[in-house]
């Protein structure tokens, strides 16, 4: 059958095709409904991620040339303003590990009389390299080079040393979908560091968080770390999420609400780790 | 043109889409170069290969996406039939047909792929997708739109008369 010659035996007129195809997709639509479309997704993700991989490393090579080029101005002040933090942070962290040493023999004392020790997760972290994004801007997704045959499973978390990424929304089998906690999707239970108030931060359309459902009895202040809080069993307990930058509170409103400057910069991540050995509900 | 050939145009497109596009994001909004690719080829071809294509370039960014399947191919099956009803006029030969088909498309593609969500259960927060996202990407579509139709033209005049065939 030759459906697109004009001399052909048959000739499908533009509306007839359109009409065609929109059936064809509500067709797969319900079929990705019903789950039977999931293993050709995963094939076609798993022979377009070797593609997929080389044009990320290309393009990523070529944008950070540009990026440095045009950051070349204000790299000489970041310097210092970094060299400053990166002294702070060396105090903070000799004091934090005291801390943690302190932790760490109180937490053996307390499994010693404790008859039965709170068990812990141990995060066994799969790296993976970050090589494609969502093709629409409403949505934040993160495709990584790693899979199910990696030991990945749908929900695991993801993070980087700057903190929490977002979450395995789809495992293929050696390549994922990521959720990332900006998209508008996205919710992670969260507490001040400082306060310990919890709330739920959110994603917001075209990038940013903000902390919603924060009591209003609580004082919230700018620069206030967000942690993960652990409820809901979703993400581990005191990954880093981001700092207040501003803070929304009317009496009349029930909640008060914060914008969160996220920790991780989500425009230029290249390795991601994904948390295995957390239990995923 | 071939179909395998056009396939496989389509896929590299995709996976430009995935990996480049997002490089070039303003303001929030990055580039959608499936679609201008895909309205280009309805402009310089005609309304059923340009459905083709807006059909199997669809099914390949929901592939690649993480919204449900058909959020991007219903948008671009009906951006293309519109702009294929402009497929007599004159104006084609000009510049300010592709720019008028560009940012028109944008909008609506935008708006429809957003709709296709919304019905499918998504929470959508029309307003802030309005200004924050749709209007850029309109913005920065149009600006794309004669570059990419210039190369399609080349590409067109090299296979002119060659229809796509099975």
């Amino acid at each position: 059958m030759n459906l697109w010659r004009d001399q052909g035996d048959v000739r499908v007129a533009p509306v007839e095709l359109l009409v065609l195809l929109i059936l064809l997709t509500f067709a797969g639509m319900a079929l990705n409904e019903l789950g039977y479309l999931e293993p050709i997704q995963r094939w076609i993700l798993r022979l377009l991620a070797p593609p997929q991989r080389t044009l990320a490393s290309i393009t990523g090579g070529v944008s950070e040339f540009f990026t440095t080029l045009r950051e070349l101005g204000t790299l000489r002040r970041e310097n210092e303003v970094l060299r400053e933090l990166a002294d702070k942070l060396m105090i903070e962290n000799v004091r934090l590990k005291e801390a943690e040493a302190e932790n760490e023999e109180l937490r053996r004392l307390l499994k010693f009389t404790r008859a039965n020790p709170r068990q812990e997760y141990r995060a066994a972290e799969v790296i993976g390299r970050v090589i494609g994004r969502d093709p629409s801007s409403f949505l934040s997704y993160l495709t990584i080079d790693v899979g199910e045959e990696e030991g990945i499973e749908t929900g695991m978390p993801v993070v980087t040393d700057r903190g929490l990424v977002g979450r395995v929304a789809e495992a293929g089998l050696s390549s994922s979908k990521v959720l990332l906690i900006i998209d508008a999707r996205s919710s992670v239970n969260a507490l001040f560091q400082s306060t310990r108030a919890s709330g739920m931060v959110e994603g917001v359309l075209g990038g940013g968080l903000v902390m919603k459902y924060v009591s209003q009895d609580q004082p919230v202040s700018v620069g206030d770390v967000v942690l993960t809080s652990g409820l809901g069993g979703n993400f581990p307990k005191g990954l880093v999420i981001g700092q207040v930058l501003a803070v929304h509170q009317r009496d009349v409103e029930m909640f008060q609400q914060a914008q969160v400057q996220p920790t991780v910069d989500f425009s230029c991540l290249e390795r991601v780790l994904v948390i295995t050995g957390f239990p995923v509900r | 043109m071939s179909p395998y050939l056009a396939s496989l145009l389509l896929i590299l497109i995709a996976l430009v889409q995935t990996t480049l596009s997002p490089h070039l994001a303003i303001l929030g909004a990055y580039p959608n170069l499936m679609l201008l690719v895909v309205l280009s080829w309805t402009l310089l071809r005609t309304g059923r290969e340009g459905m083709l294509w807006a059909f199997g370039g669809g099914v390949l960014l929901d592939m690649l996406s993480g919204a449900p399947f058909g959020a991007s191919t219903l948008p671009l099956l009906l951006v293309s039939f519109l702009s294929s009803l402009g497929e007599e006029t004159l104006f084609r030969t000009t510049l300010s047909l592709p720019l008028a088909v560009g940012f028109a498309g944008s909008l609506l593609y935008d708006s429809v792929f957003l709709a296709t969500l919304q019905l499918m259960g998504w929470q959508v927060d029309w307003p802030t997708s309005l200004w924050r996202l749709i209007l850029p990407a309109a913005g920065l579509n149009t600006l794309l739109m004669p570059l990419v139709y210039a190369l399609l033209r080349q590409l067109h005049q090299h296979i002119k008369g060659v229809e796509l065939s099975w």
